[in-house]
């Protein structure tokens, strides 16, 4: 049998029979490598997490005509344009809007074209009580104070006409409160509106919903204006700021985290394997007395923490990825993306880490003296 | 026939002395021993039979004096040196036994092979079986009986030819039964002409050796030689 085989054969027997005695620093290695690689998870993420999670608060730019006295309509090929310049990976969600005045049989309304699909992108905030809309059954949202005013609830038909004496028929299929001016206006699906207002293909403004950070927002709204100059697209600004700020601050309060407990690990990693070297200060003595050399004595206690580091890497980088998703799911409702480098990451990590731990009790281990095994001590 | 074989001296103690802090432990100790013989030492405890056994086996260093061991000075010798004399010229024999406890009996034979040349389990098997031990191969020390564990532990000691044998009360810790079977077994190691020097509190034990050292108070006290060896 071979001398390093052997070796190993000794350092699994080591660990795997004295099970009891390793497992506080098993554990100390798993627990640290769980919660380090969990949060790294969750630090790679959290970005797109954060600004995804801020879009809930609605739209980030707007787009409206550059001169409304000349020409008051958005084209909304333009629009689709203008989306398709956004990353699909950023682009959370758009919905242009087209405004007119029809009336029902007993009042004057605004109407309000939009694209149903998008109302949770957009405007996540809106409260719909009811169905939510849906466009071949010709349904439509009426706002709260409106619904109040002209005695209107889910299921009610109405009439529309228009004024150049277009007339369609929809079916209310919720009340929308959303807080501001919506609550006054009838959403009805924009081709429907584009037919009744005889608008074909256009919008008067649309919102973007964009999940990115404020500086690569005002470059877009920069390079907006050059290639659309009859357009005008502007930020909702405050949202994007604070979007930001608070993402660095999570950022370097992770990092804080991970740092914390890697010394926190690496400490309780140490006072442990001191402790068990101790223990073993006879047998350390004897294989001493039998003729094992410091360094050999001292490689076999590095190789038994390095081994029990890469075991605990892998188990932790594992239960690594239920912390993360249980952040995910806690924190943003959402599962965080599994990152595969984090693993060759933890591995080399715990591995050295405990090597590392190791080596002190190994010097302590070198310095025992084989006189002790005869002294009995 | 009167020799038998040709006297050679394997061990040499010259004036060796050796204090730990204030305590004289050793004396200015003389002593030589042949390859072959069996030398017992006895004395109350606290006489620096252990001492003495620690030097000899190069576990220790003498604080004056020469320990000459198949012609080496250990006295000149780095702890690295001293570490090579024990793997290859000492054999290990302990009253408190001292395997590794999470290795089987075959395994911590092997260790001492690992550590000299190579592990080889069919030759630590055999060795076992030499002790009587085969069928004990692979259980822990916790459990064999004490006299299986220190069948076990010279079983170790022999395994890589030892030039000399050093056993610290080697039944210091059995039952009478067991005492029996290891003081046999230290005597057919005798007859196949290993050196042994063996420390003793049992009289009995003692006077099979071909020489009886008495210690006290760090020193020799009397020398007996049994006329029948
Ligand atoms: N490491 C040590 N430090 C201090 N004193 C020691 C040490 N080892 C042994 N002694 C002392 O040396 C003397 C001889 O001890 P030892 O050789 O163990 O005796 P024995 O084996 O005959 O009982 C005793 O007085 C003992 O207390
Ligand atoms: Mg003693």
């Amino acid at each position: 049998m071979g001398k390093r085989w052997f070796m190993l054969r000794l350092v699994s027997f080591a660990l795997i029979r004295r099970k009891s005695r390793v497992a506080i620093a098993f554990i100390a290695i798993v627990l640290g490598v769980a919660i380090v690689s969990g949060l790294a998870d969750v630090y790679y993420d959290i970005g797109q997490k954060m600004t995804r999670e801020l879009r809930t608060y609605g739209a980030n730019l707007v787009l409206t005509p550059a001169s409304p006295e000349n020409q008051p309509y958005l084209a909304l090929h333009e629009i689709s344009g203008i989306a398709a310049r956004v990353p699909p990976r950023q682009l959370v969600g758009y919905s242009p809007y087209l405004y007119g005045i029809v009336e029902t049989t007993s009042h004057q309304i605004v109407l309000a074209g939009t694209d149903f699909s998008q109302i949770s992108r957009v405007s996540p905030y809106w409260k719909i009580a009811g169905d939510a809309p849906d466009k071949r059954g010709q349904s439509a949202l009426v706002g709260e104070a409106l619904a109040k005013k002209l005695g209107i609830t889910a299921g009610d038909r109405l009439e529309l006409t228009a004024e150049g004496g277009q007339t369609a028929a929809v079916v209310v299929a919720g009340i929308l409160s959303s807080g501001g001016k919506e609550d006054n206006l009838v959403f009805v699906d924009l081709d429907l509106a584009a037919r009744l207002l005889n608008r074909p293909d256009t919008a008067n403004v649309a919102y973007f919903s964009i999940a990115t950070d404020p500086a690569q927002l005002e470059s877009l709204v920069r390079s907006l204006k050059t290639e659309f100059p009859t357009i005008e697209a502007s930020l909702i600004r405050q949202v994007s700021q604070a979007e930001g700020r608070v993402l660095v601050k999570i950022q370097s309060l992770v990092l804080l985290a991970v740092a914390i407990i890697l010394l926190l690990t690496l400490l309780c990693l140490v006072i442990t394997m001191v402790n068990i070297t101790l223990e073993r200060r006879r047998e350390i003595g004897l294989r001493k007395a039998l003729g094992g050399q410091d360094q050999d004595v001292m490689l076999e206690f590095v190789i038994e923490g390095a081994a029990l580091g890469f075991a605990g890497g892998i188990l932790g980088w594992v239960l690594g990825l239920l912390v993360a998703q249980g952040i995910g799911q806690s924190v943003f409702h959402a599962p965080i993306a599994v990152r595969l480098p984090i693993l060759p990451l933890a591995i080399v990590l715990a591995t050295g880490l405990a090597a590392l731990a190791a080596f002190i009790p190994a010097k302590i281990a070198a310095r025992v003296q084989p006189a002790i095994v005869l002294r009995g001590e | 026939m009167v020799k038998e074989r040709e006297k050679h001296v394997l061990l040499e103690l010259k004036e060796v002395r050796k204090y730990y802090e204030n305590v004289h432990a050793l004396k200015e100790m003389s002593l030589s021993v042949e390859q072959g013989e069996w030398v017992s030492i006895m004395g109350p405890s606290g006489s620096g039979k252990t001492t003495l056994l620690n030097i000899i086996g190069g576990m220790d260093k003498p604080t004056e004096g020469r320990v000459i061991l198949d012609g080496v000075d250990l006295s000149s010798l780095t702890q690295k040196q001293l570490t090579e004399v024990r793997r290859d010229k000492i054999g290990l024999i302990f009253q408190q036994f001292h395997l590794i406890p999470h290795l089987t009996a075959v395994e911590n034979i092997m260790v001492a092979q690992y550590y000299h040349s190579l592990p080889d389990k069919p030759e630590a098997m055999a060795a076992l079986a030499r002790v009587g031990l085969a069928d004990r191969a692979h259980h822990l020390p916790s459990q064999l009986s004490g006299g299986e564990q220190q069948r076990v532990c010279i079983a170790r000691a022999l395994i890589n030819y030892p030039k000399l044998i050093l056993a610290d009360e080697p039944t210091g810790n059995l039952d009478e039964a067991n005492e029996q079977i290891v003081v046999e077994l230290i005597q057919e190691l005798h007859h196949e002409g290993h050196t042994i020097i063996m420390v003793t509190h049992d009289q009995d034990v003692g006077k099979l050796a071909d020489r009886q050292v008495h210690l006290e108070h760090g020193a020799i006290r009397s020398v007996l030689t049994n006329s029948y060896s």
